[in-house]
């Protein structure tokens, strides 16, 4: 640990509870960040942030049960983290509602889409999009203060956005994709970088029931994320922004795992009048 | 996806946009815009979205359409050509890795670069 890679790094990582978020907590803790870890379930929260002491000591991690679609929730979170340790320089917008609350088998029988319960819709784009811009905006002038820092937002692949029976999950993700481009342009020379992680296709967690017929080991697991998790939250991912990271291709090296955030290759913009630059 | 989930029902579902900044209280007058005639007038969202309601229009399904590119003077064949693109842009390829035994199908070797 004395040579880990993230001494003396804040993290705050959303979802800590299960699947990607614990994972990413473990190994994140193994190279010697101190971790605020929130979610909503306060028993499993606890759990990891028992398994997080276990690696870095007493000291090294709080949990914070919140709501991260609550504006007071999601500040006071960050506000208790920032106290706790001083500072924030990374947060891993990692909380999210899968198709598993729409569908016991959202891609077996995918559910149209005037068949979702609406008030589960307006959750997910609440918890999915909504939450990762409460909780980046309350810690950011954490990390502007210090001239370095880190927002990772955990979305999903481009046709999982909209494959049949993905809603509310690919467009509350596609947002989300969206706003990470906006985030990246707007912290353009403040130090603080903010890019997207996926899996890279479905994970193994609570996200992809059982009923889907996929064998657990054939999905990609969370212990995939660990790896590129820690590249982003530690010195060696400087002045990469704006991108989009796939851990399951990690393994191939940067130039593979990554790409532009929101897809501008696409080159389609808006018609403007010729006299605006944007 | 909504798109997708209609198919087949006789009902269509499509995204139709100005092409960018429009003539509408959502651009405030100031700056550039002050010139208000500088921005998308309004009224090119009427030819398509008339060719889009029409029974004609019943065939066209998951597309997204740029007002802005519709030239009247050419017919509404030519101009959903020329204006229309698949919806969320499949056209970039950017697909999951997904196993085998997915019940959505295809397996990828993961092309998310496009």
């Amino acid at each position: 640990m004395a040579d880990g890679k993230l001494i003396g790094k804040v993290v705050l990582l959303t979802g800590a509870g299960r699947g990607l978020g614990r994972a990413m907590a473990l190994a994140l803790s193994e190279q010697g960040a101190h971790l605020a870890l929130v979610d909503l379930d306060g028993e499993e929260l606890q759990e990891v942030a028992h398994e997080v002491q276990a690696i870095g000591g007493g000291a090294s991690v709080i949990p914070l049960g919140a709501d991260v679609c609550d504006p007071e929730s999601a500040a006071t979170a960050v506000h208790y983290a920032a106290e706790n340790f001083g500072r924030i320089d990374v947060v891993f917008n990692n909380a999210a509602l899968g198709p598993q609350a729409v569908s016991e088998d959202p891609f077996g029988a995918p559910p149209k889409f005037w068949e979702l319960n609406p008030y589960i819709f307006i959750r997910m784009m609440d918890i999915n999009a909504a939450g990762p811009q409460l909780i980046a905006a309350a810690a950011v002038p954490h990390m502007m203060k210090n001239g370095w820092g880190r927002i990772v937002n955990i979305t999903t692949a481009l046709d999982a956005m909209y494959a049949p029976g993905m809603g509310a999950y690919g467009p509350s993700k596609a947002a989300l994709e969206a706003h990470t481009a906006i985030m990246a342009k707007d912290l353009e020379g403040t130090g603080v970088t903010a890019n997207v992680l996926i899996p890279g296709g479905p994970a193994n967690t609570r996200m992809i029931p059982d009923a889907t017929g996929i064998p657990r080991d054939a999905l990609i697991q969370p212990e995939d994320m660990q790896a590129p998790a820690v590249w982003l939250a530690s010195d060696e991912s400087d002045g990469h922004s704006g991108k989009r990271f796939i851990a399951a291709l990690w393994g191939q090296g940067l130039e593979k795992a990554s790409a532009p955030c929101a897809w501008p290759q696409l080159g389609q913009q808006a018609i403007l009048p010729g006299s605006i630059g944007r | 996806m909504i798109a997708g989930g209609v198919a087949g029902t006789g009902v269509t579902c499509n995204v139709l946009i100005p092409g960018g900044p429009a003539d509408t209280r959502m651009i405030s007058a100031t700056g550039v815009y002050e010139n208000r005639d500088k921005l998308i007038q309004p009224d090119v969202m009427v030819p398509p979205l008339l060719e889009l309601v029409s029974e004609k229009g019943g065939k066209i399904n998951n597309r997204r359409f740029r007002a802005a590119l519709w030239d009247t003077s050419i017919g509404a064949d030519e101009n959903l050509q020329n204006c229309g693109d698949p919806i969320a842009w499949p056209q970039l390829g950017g697909k999951a890795i997904r196993p085998d035994n997915d019940p959505r199908g295809n397996k990828n070797t993961g092309n998310e670069n496009g």
